[in-house]
């Protein structure tokens, strides 16, 4: 896998209609591979040059020549980025260029993993920008951008800060017992550990966060048989996929549907109509939709004004007078019973639509939009969310020990440095680092010691 | 002039480190030479006469198991006897002992001159004698030389020793002592680098000029066993240390002088020890009103007294002002004024775990010269090297303590892979494994190893067998018999209890510290069972051995600066690296990826 002046190279750039292509060259040697490709040297590092592209006597392209030299690169080793004109064919036949002089092609994620390997990116950042690069939505990317800037590795290193802290008052008083160090109260212990558990469990929180973005936010459309519950998700998704019919009860089970909403992922959820059935199947439908609107963060509950209130309908209401959601009153070019519904609905904030029409539909996805807003799901105190679950068995791990130790009381000292020493493994593996001797440089400036 | 002597082994210095070498590899059947500038000094302790302590008491009982001479002669001359850090469980209870200096002195020097094959020297060595890349002898400064194929430096800190009083300043090994100028050239000769570290030590005071009577009492405690558990120890009579503290006048006048101090005033260079700094280090490092100090007795001929915590170079005029305003020394007389000393050493990780310097056959460090600190330190370093030289002699494999089943195994397994850059001391939270090797259990752990080799006789190899025998059939008893539905394991289990109310002692023919093991076996189990699991976990990769000719400069994908660290520690396994300052997980991986492509036989 890894050899000897061994060059890669990759075009970074999506080769389909793009104007602009760029390619990239890392490893020992790369600067000379690619010079002997263009009409002019390239001078300096960190410069870009403007340079022919040759080929016997052929010029292949005019591009911008970038060289980086390592460590001050991205993958830590000397790199160039080649910035050609785009179009499949004249990027790829620059990367074949380069490739038959001598580099080979780059395996996927590659440039990254030498980056790591050469220490310019922890664990944590390498995960990061896989995550980026494969984030759906633009608050798991802003995300990931977060913690490819180290954010999180850095509160990890603050929490096994404080671990070794509270490690080393321990050593201290087990290493000089003739020395005016203090004994480590109970108290004092239950705090710091107190403050740790809480900030783990912050952190576990967050990772709930990246579960509704990536799992998607729930919408269920709620309301009776032939409410115009499909009419108004296929409005919404602007296609034609739920299958719009005027017989009641062809939705018998949940369709869902994946949209994209201010940058969320959204999950719609077409009910089957609600209404107070002896069929089988559909009892066992009506079920499930209830289900899916107890488990979904928004609701769109429908009623139809052309016809007059049911039982079911009141039911309805009353079952998710709790619930986040929009009312729509539906129909309302035959509002026939607009009136009976506007006294049911009174307390509730509500819109009135038709969707045969479209009147009142664009208020209707303003306040889609709204209820959408991404600030709506994220905390505004969460400055960032844990977007991968190897951290959080970590994470809880180092918490079950930190509630492990405040349980038992009167024991030795040592049991409890050496409980702790295994929380500050665990915090230490999820940034990829192994143990550094880091307890006696904090006592050794926490404590005035020495006989 | 022409050598009048040839030997299997030559040790340059009578220190602690000197004495354990010199002794193991005589015992051991080797011709042995030990050279030392002072025969009166052999055996030394020019700091306080203290023996053990949290991290060294343990070592000392290894050095036991490995037939050592301290613990022996430290229970012979302990005129203080302490068993410290009860607060904690036996992991961590440490002995410790003041001696008799002039007594522990003179027995070190009278034990060696009884040993059969053991010939003590008067002399200065200033040159080392190198053929190819191998030593083969030393010459005095008188011109004579000594032949030897194998050469252990336990200089202490000679090596172009200087100390500093004030503004004073002299060439000294310590207060009074040539220090070895030439020694220290040759060695650089050899290409062997070498730092300058700083330690210092306390004012004398005399015994009659204090008032005790104002001062809090310490007394020598009731200890059945010594450091040595092969002999039943015959005590000498009990001295107390008393207990004083400075004050902010004190750390006022300290303050007002310290451009005085060559600490602060820039003329000494060398680093000194974070843990044992000097007052003037204390008051200004740290904000308190006021520092511990022990009076502790030197010896029972002798008034002199040692101000534990007191360590400085303010100039005599500051010391005798401010000591007259600690309590109870308002009228005290000074012995001898404290000094600090500068002094070179080598960079231990130019080393091999056999203390063997890797580039030149034969010659070995052991000691302070390796940038440690402490008797003990220097005594379990000296044993080690003494034993390969023994080794080496007979044509017998090396003998390398595993760091995570013994202290002396960490001290150099730290010194050889970390290096250190001030004098290195031993503390218990330095043990990875700190809950299953404990000084209860050093001869459980040690003797095995320490019979192979032929350092114990075969009357201490039986009484280790006795002992080992004692202690697995009470476990096992322990683990089979059942009390009010829980097996007797379980009960000892409880917090607060203790063996004695669980069995009865005699019936199982334990001594003390067997009792102490048992106990600790019993109540560490959880935690025993989970360190021997984390052993065995890693152990695939751990002790996979790095090639020797391994060219870390071609791993092209760990930084240039770990390649660096990686050529000055040659770590000899990939468990070795994990240990190296400024590697990452990442390296190792990077390091494991290129040996499987260049077909290392032990991955794939």
């Amino acid at each position: 896998m890894i050899e000897k002046k061994d060059i890669i190279a990759a075009i970074a750039t999506s080769t389909v209609g793009s104007t602009i292509g760029i390619v990239r060259v890392s490893g020992k040697g790369c600067r000379e591979l690619v010079a002997s490709l263009l009409n002019k040297p390239i001078k300096k590092a960190r410069y870009s040059y403007l340079r022919k592209i040759i080929k016997g006597d052929k010029i292949l392209d005019e591009v911008l020549v970038i060289f980086f030299q390592g460590p001050k690169s991205y993958t830590g080793e000397d790199m160039i980025e080649i910035h050609c004109h785009g179009g499949y064919v004249n990027t790829r036949r620059i990367y074949e260029n380069i490739l038959e002089k001598g580099a080979r092609s780059a395996h996927r994620g590659e440039f990254t993993k030498r980056a790591f390997f050469n220490g310019k990116l922890d664990l944590i950042q390498a995960e990061s920008i896989n995550n980026l690069i494969n984030s759906n939505n633009s608050i798991l990317a802003d995300n990931s951008v977060k913690m490819m800037n180290g954010i999180f590795s850095r509160r990890i290193e603050e929490l096994r800060d404080k671990i070794i802290e509270i490690i080393a008052y321990l050593e201290a008083f087990i290493d000089f017992p003739e020395d005016d160090v203090e004994e480590v109260s109970e108290a004092f212990l239950d705090e710091r550990l107190n403050k740790i558990i809480s900030d783990i469990k912050v952190l576990i929180r967050s990772f709930d966060i990246y579960k509704r973005l990536s799992d998607g936010i729930k919408v269920a459309i709620a309301g009776k048989t032939n409410v115009g519950k499909s009419s108004l998700l296929n409005a919404i998704l602007k296609e034609e996929k739920a299958i719009v019919t005027n017989i009641p009860g062809t939705t018998r089970d949940i369709l869902e549907h994946q949209l994209y909403i201010n940058g969320l992922n959204v999950i719609f959820f077409d009910t089957a109509g609600l209404r107070d059935s002896e069929d089988t199947v559909e009892k066992i439908g009506i079920k499930r939709a209830m289900n899916k609107i107890e488990q979904s963060e928004l609701l769109i509950l429908m009623f139809d004004i052309s016809s007059s209130i049911t039982e079911e309908e009141k039911e309805l209401l009353e079952k998710t007078k709790n619930k986040n959601k929009i009312v729509v009153l539906n129909k309302c070019d035959q509002e026939k019973y607009l009136k009976d519904y506007q006294k049911l609905v009174k307390d509730v904030d509500h819109l009135t639509l038709s969707l045969k029409t479209s009147d009142g539909f664009d208020a209707f996805e303003k306040r889609l939009h709204e209820e959408l807003e991404p600030s709506n799901f994220i905390d505004s105190n969460v400055e960032f969310f844990i977007d991968n679950p190897r951290y959080i068995q970590s994470l809880k791990n180092v918490c079950d020990i930190c509630i492990k130790i405040i349980d038992k009381k009167d024991i030795p000292p040592e049991f409890i440095a050496e409980d702790l020493k295994e929380t500050r493994k665990g915090l230490s593996e999820i940034i990829g680092e192994v143990y550094k001797d880091d307890i006696l440089d904090k006592i050794f400036s926490t404590f005035c010691i020495g006989k | 002039m022409k050598s009048f002597f040839s030997a299997d082994v030559i040790v340059i210095g009578g220190g602690h480190a000197g004495i354990e070498a010199a002794y193991v590899a005589a015992k051991g059947g080797a011709k042995t030479i030990l050279i030392t500038i002072n025969l009166d000094t052999i055996g030394e302790t020019p700091c306080n006469p203290s023996i053990g302590g949290p991290g060294k008491s343990q070592i000392v009982r290894e050095i036991d198991a490995l037939g050592g001479l301290m613990p022996k002669v430290s229970d012979m001359c302990a005129i203080q006897r302490r068993m410290i850090n009860t607060k904690g469980g036996p992991a961590v209870h440490s002995l410790r002992f003041q001696v008799d200096r002039d007594k522990y002195r003179k027995t070190m020097k009278n034990t060696l001159e009884k040993v059969k094959n053991l010939y003590i020297k008067q002399g200065k060595v200033s040159d080392l004698l190198v053929e190819g890349n191998g030593i083969v002898g030393v010459k005095l400064n008188t011109g004579a030389e000594f032949y030897a194929e194998n050469v252990i430096i336990t200089a202490g800190t000679f090596l172009k020793g200087k100390i500093h009083i004030g503004d004073f300043s002299q060439k000294a090994g310590r207060y009074g002592e040539p220090g070895s100028f030439s020694l220290a050239k040759a060695i650089s000769k050899l290409g062997i680098s070498l730092n300058r570290l700083k330690t210092g030590t306390t004012p004398r005071l005399d015994s009659k000029t204090i008032d005790f009577s104002s001062l809090r009492e310490q007394p020598s405690e009731n200890i059945i066993h010594g450091f040595s558990l092969w002999k039943t120890p015959n005590w000498l009579s009990g001295r107390s240390c008393y207990v004083t503290r400075t004050n902010e006048e004190i750390h006022r006048i300290i303050e007002k002088n310290i451009d005085r101090s060559p600490l602060f005033s820039g003329k000494i260079k060398g680093i000194g020890p974070r843990y044992c700094p000097s007052i003037e280090d204390k008051v200004f490092r740290f904000e308190k009103d006021s520092h511990k100090i022990f009076l502790e007795p030197e010896g029972l001929f002798t008034d002199e007294i040692y101000m534990q915590g007191f360590s400085t170079s303010l100039p005599e005029d500051i010391q005798h002002k401010i000591i007259r305003l600690i309590p109870g020394l308002e009228n005290v007389h000074i012995y001898k004024p404290g000094y600090a000393v500068e002094y070179d050493c080598i960079d231990s990780r130019e080393l091999k775990k056999t203390l063997e310097h890797a580039s030149i056959k034969g010659l070995y460090f052991a000691g302070q010269v390796n940038g440690t600190s402490g008797y003990e330190e220097a005594a379990g370093q000296g044993l080690i090297a003494g034993i390969n030289a023994l080794m080496k002699v007979q044509k017998r494999k090396e003998f390398i303590l595993d760091r995570t089943r013994s202290y002396i195994g960490t001290l150099i397994d730290d010194l050889t892979l970390k290096g250190t850059n001030e004098p290195y001391r031993m503390f218990t939270s330095r043990m990875d494994y700190r809950m299953m090797v404990r000084q209860d259990n050093a001869h459980l752990r040690l003797c095995e190893k320490a019979y192979e080799a032929g350092v114990i006789s075969q009357d201490q190899y039986k009484e280790y067998k006795e002992r080992t025998f004692r202690i697995s059939k009470t476990l096992k008893y322990m683990e089979k018999n059942i009390k009010k539905g829980k097996t007797l394991k379980q009960l000892l289990k409880t917090p607060g209890k203790k063996l004695e109310d669980i069995i009865k002692i005699k019936d199982f023919d334990l001594d003390d510290n067997d009792i102490i093991t048992v106990e600790s076996e019993i109540k560490y189990e959880g935690y025993i069972l989970k360190l021997k699991k984390d052993q065995e976990l890693n152990k695939k990769w751990r002790e996979v051995r790095l090639p020797e000719d391994i060219d870390y400069m071609d791993i092209n994908h760990i930084s240039i600066e770990a390649r660096q660290k990686l050529i000055k520690a040659r770590p000899d396994t990939i468990g070795d690296i994990e240990r190296i300052p400024g590697i990452n997980s990442s390296d190792i991986t990077g390091i494991i990826i290129y040996l499987r492509k260049n077909g290392h036989k032990d991955i794939n």
